[in-house]
């Protein structure tokens, strides 16, 4: 690796590392104005022409409150906690193709290393609710150890589907295997194990177990207040667009599209980000339509259906491959 | 395995915490995610209202009973003003009953609102509570016209009502029962057959009939186990014997059948909003009661002897004779009695409050034997209390 | 050079983490340590273009085994320190073992490589890692690989069976 290449790769991880905050707070923004919309509200139109500088202004707000560490509170990792959940999250955009030739690096393994790097994000809220030294916070977070344990091994099951049908692992040529059909059509079931997973490993709505509201406070996060708070929904969102990249890679294509191998670049992009940004939509169109599920309706739909169903999926896959030589 | 090894764990669940509605507070005993036991801790908004009583005039204190069930004011306003009309063998005259009913169905659908608001809220839903509240703010609209408040009506008085209704207020009130059933559909499009929501409701926090009246339970907590008991029918005040309303009831006793009890009960008291408006006789909204009720305020401007009866029952007050009644009307959460005792001056020697909330609370644990921390939530949000009742 | 620079640093991380697992007061610190020990070692399979291996590395032993760890710690809500329970019997037997089994990893190292060498290149980096491994799992060790899933089948069995007793 010469210098200048590697300058380049800084540059491309730079490039990336600062676009990924703009894009979770401008993440947070249209869920707050979607939402919004959908409950017959306006959402913040404050801050800016039509709110748009409102992240930014939550930013701000979140980086000069004052940082609450609770006295029982185990203090290092009180601190540390919300990092490791944050970054799992964002080192994982390292792997993701934005565009045709827009990657920092193509892994040759990169759904694998995808997969573990994203698994750890489990820790920052164990450890969170575990420092906290709240009951409330604990419960939040060994559930959802418990949760994102259950849902990986679908969610890799699901990914098994991919890897066969691609008869490769790195990203980039996953996507250049979907030229001709999107896996979503060849293997719907797939597809739904790893939304359904990917909603759960997000914890998000039908499946926000850590942070359920309605019983356990705000869950791991009950104690954390200003940046720590900030940091764990940094986490959060980037894992949110970190799903709906991988949703659109894995199954619809990633950047492909009409005219999108030829034109390269600009156009590609456009592809990425206008599936990605439904993937996205969905995310927060659920929010705001569904309940949440009980705990142990949740184990028993990760263990007694989806699993299952992945491995129905497998045997679909290796039928299809298999047939089609 | 020893027979003392410690397998529970303790939870306190509020003062503060947003499940419970308000500042109750919940002792849970958990064996992992399992309640075996609930034991609620009250009296964090204990204000004696039953002894402020004690040292007001009858009429003063029917804003008092506003803040009992503050979600469904007028209700509470009814059971008072109906218990001390009975203690002055006075009634309301009709066109004053009929509004009573309009009011007190209106509250209960306002009532009805907040509670399926916040109890998918508590389930996790957000967006039907902003939905719900779309409504009650119409419903709120409509009360400030009336009486200027929109939360703490006290509009009804001893013998009647405050005053008559503004002119194009019956107009609102039709636009409102024309629009309602639509959104009533919406909101059961979000959530009656939802599958989330059907697998958190059913067969949870279930309650036999016998138990459920063995632990007294009232309105729709009593309703939703099958018992068909409802005030309105069994012992009909106000305007409710000329009415045509139906009582809804289930079958199960669990959250599901609660909720859709209360959703029908909606439907029904929009009937009696109809009917009660389309029926609205012509008349007095104030009984004629000298010693007790004021003259209007032209006779006062006129009349000598009807000045110095405004002044006298404004400074000493109206007293009944002595006795004591109990005077029950039917609720938005159940049964809500005044107990009054008179002896025979103008302040009340007793007033003792039966509040719904509290009674069907005391089946809380009943309930959530065995069932899920998530599910007490559910079960909690079924019952549907009011602090300000539970704790008077 | 750089590759060589790198190989310190994952190599010192591995290191001092390993040593903190077993020298720190609390457990739950001990894992956090733990989960760093096993990045610095999947750091270095990475290093040695063994991209396959190091991507297990984290997903299994940092990303689940260590879960699982903290899981039961925290059920169990260890609070004192296990180092406690230690008597002197104990931890003379402890160091002995410990001293035995580094004195043999560094024989095996130095008959391999010889002492202390720079890092070699390895497996070859690109496309064929993970092929190569499937071919040599399900073509020559077919046999030991199915007996091996055999056991952790046997063993989720148990599991069920003691999980069911309660």
């Amino acid at each position: 690796m010469t210098p200048a290449d590697l300058l380049f790769v800084l540059l491309k991880i730079l490039v990336v590392l600062l676009l990924i905050p703009v894009t979770v707070g401008f993440c947070t923004l249209a869920e707050r104005k979607i939402l919004g919309r959908i409950q017959l509200r306006f959402g913040p139109n404050r801050a800016g022409p039509f709110g748009l500088l409102q992240w930014m202004a939550d930013a701000v707000k979140l980086i000069t409150k004052e940082y609450l560490i609770p006295g029982e509170a185990d203090k290092a990792l009180f601190v540390i906690a919300p990092l490791l959940t944050m970054v799992p999250a964002v080192t994982v955009f390292a792997l993701i193709p934005f565009g045709k030739g827009m990657e920092i690096t193509d892994v040759n393994v990169g759904i694998l290393m995808l997969v573990a790097i994203s698994s750890l994000g489990t820790y920052g809220i164990i450890f969170g609710g575990w420092a906290s030294n709240s009951k409330y916070s604990l419960l939040g977070g060994l559930r959802s150890a418990a949760q994102m344990i259950s849902y990986e091994l679908s969610m890799g099951l699901a990914l098994v589907g991919v890897v066969m049908m691609a008869g490769t692992m790195s990203l980039v040529e996953i996507v250049e295997s979907q030229k001709g059909l999107w896996f979503i059509v060849a293997q719907p079931l797939g597809f739904i194990v790893f939304f359904i997973s990917g909603v759960a490993e997000t914890n998000r709505l039908p499946f926000d177990m850590p942070e359920a509201e309605g019983d356990l406070g705000a869950g791991y996060h009950t104690e954390y207040s200003a940046m720590g708070f900030g940091l764990f929904q940094l986490g959060e969102y980037s894992a949110i667009l970190t799903m709906a990249a991988l949703m659109t890679t894995l199954f619809c294509g990633g950047w492909g599209g009409p005219a999108a191998a030829a034109l390269g670049g600009a156009v590609s992009l456009g592809y990425f980000v206008l599936k990605t940004s439904f993937f996205v939509f969905v995310f927060i169109w659920m929010r705001g339509t569904l309940p949440r599920v009980r705990y142990d309706q949740l184990m028993a739909l990760g263990w007694k259906v989806l699993l299952p169903l992945s491995l129905l999926n497998i045997l679909w896959v290796a039928g299809y491959v298999a047939l089609r030589g | 395995m020893g027979a003392t090894e410690q397998r529970t764990m303790t939870l306190n669940m509020g003062p503060q915490h947003p499940s419970t509605h308000g500042v109750l507070r919940l002792i849970l005993e958990l064996d992992g995610e399992i309640v075996v036991k609930v034991t609620p801790e009250l009296g964090y908004l204990h204000r004696a209202i039953g002894k402020i009583a004690e040292g007001l005039r009858y009429e003063q204190f029917v804003p008092y009973t506003d803040r009992l069930d503050y979600l469904a004011a007028s209700i509470n306003n009814l059971g008072y003003v109906q218990g001390v009309e009975k203690l002055m063998e006075i009634e309301a005259p009709a066109r004053a009953r009929y509004l009573r009913v309009l009011f007190c169905e209106l509250s209960r659908i306002e009532s009805h609102l907040i509670w399926l608001g916040t109890h998918i809220l508590d389930l996790g839903a957000t967006t039907p509570l902003f939905y719900c509240f779309r409504e009650r703010e119409t419903i709120r609209d409509l009360f400030e016209e009336v009486c200027g408040a929109r939360m703490t009506h006290a509009y009804f008085r001893i013998g009647g009502v405050r005053q008559d209704i503004p002119t194009g207020f019956l107009q609102k009130v039709r636009e409102f029962y024309r629009t309602f059933p639509s959104r009533l559909a919406q909101y059961e499009t979000l959530i009656t057959n939802n599958p989330i929501f059907l697998r958190r409701a059913r067969g949870v926090g279930a309650i036999s009939a016998e138990k459920a009246v063995a632990y007294g339970l009232s309105g729709p907590s009593l309703r939703g186990s099958g018992v068909e008991w409802d005030l309105r029918k069994a012992e009909p005040y106000a305007a409710y014997g000329d009415l045509d309303f139906e009582v809804p009831t289930g079958a199960n006793g669990d959250v599901y059948d609660r909720y859709l009890v209360r959703i029908e009960e909606m439907k029904q008291s929009l009937r009696l909003v109809e009917q009660a408006a389309e029926n609205l006789p012509e008349g007095a909204v104030k009984a004629d009661a000298p010693q007790f009720i004021r003259p209007p305020r032209e006779e006062v401007h006129r009349n000598m002897q009807a000045m110095i009866r405004y002044f006298y029952i404004t400074m000493h007050g109206g007293s009944p004779p002595p006795g004591e009644v109990y005077s029950a009307v039917e609720g938005s959460k159940g049964e809500v009695a005044f107990y009054l005792v008179s002896d025979g001056t103008p302040k009340p020697a007793r007033v003792d409050i039966r509040g719904p909330s509290f009674v069907n609370l005391s089946a809380l644990n009943e309930m959530s034997k065995g069932q899920y921390v998530a599910d007490l939530v559910a079960i909690m949000g079924s019952i549907d209390i009011v602090l300000g009742e539970v704790d008077r | 050079m750089m590759g060589t620079a790198l190989f310190f640093v994952f190599a010192a991380v591995t290191l001092a983490a390993a040593v903190l697992v077993i020298t720190s007061r609390s457990v739950v610190y001990s894992a956090l340590f733990l989960i760093l020990s096993f990045l610095g070692v999947a750091g270095l399979f990475i290093l040695q273009g063994a991209e396959f291996l190091g991507a297990v590395q984290i997903l299994l032993y940092a990303g689940s085994i260590v879960v699982m760890f903290v899981f039961v710690v925290m059920m169990v809500n260890l609070k004192e320190p296990l180092v406690q329970q230690w008597t002197a019997f104990r931890s003379v037997g402890a160091y002995l073992l410990g001293g035995l089994m580094l004195v043999e990893l560094f024989w095996i190292a130095g008959r391999a490589r010889g002492w202390l060498s720079a890092p070699s290149s390895g497996i070859e980096t690109g496309e064929g890692h993970v092929e190569m491994l499937g071919k040599v799992i399900f073509r020559e060790h077919i046999l030991p690989f199915e007996l091996l899933s055999l056991v952790l089948l046997t063993a989720i069995f148990g599991l069920l069976v003691i999980g069911r007793r309660k």
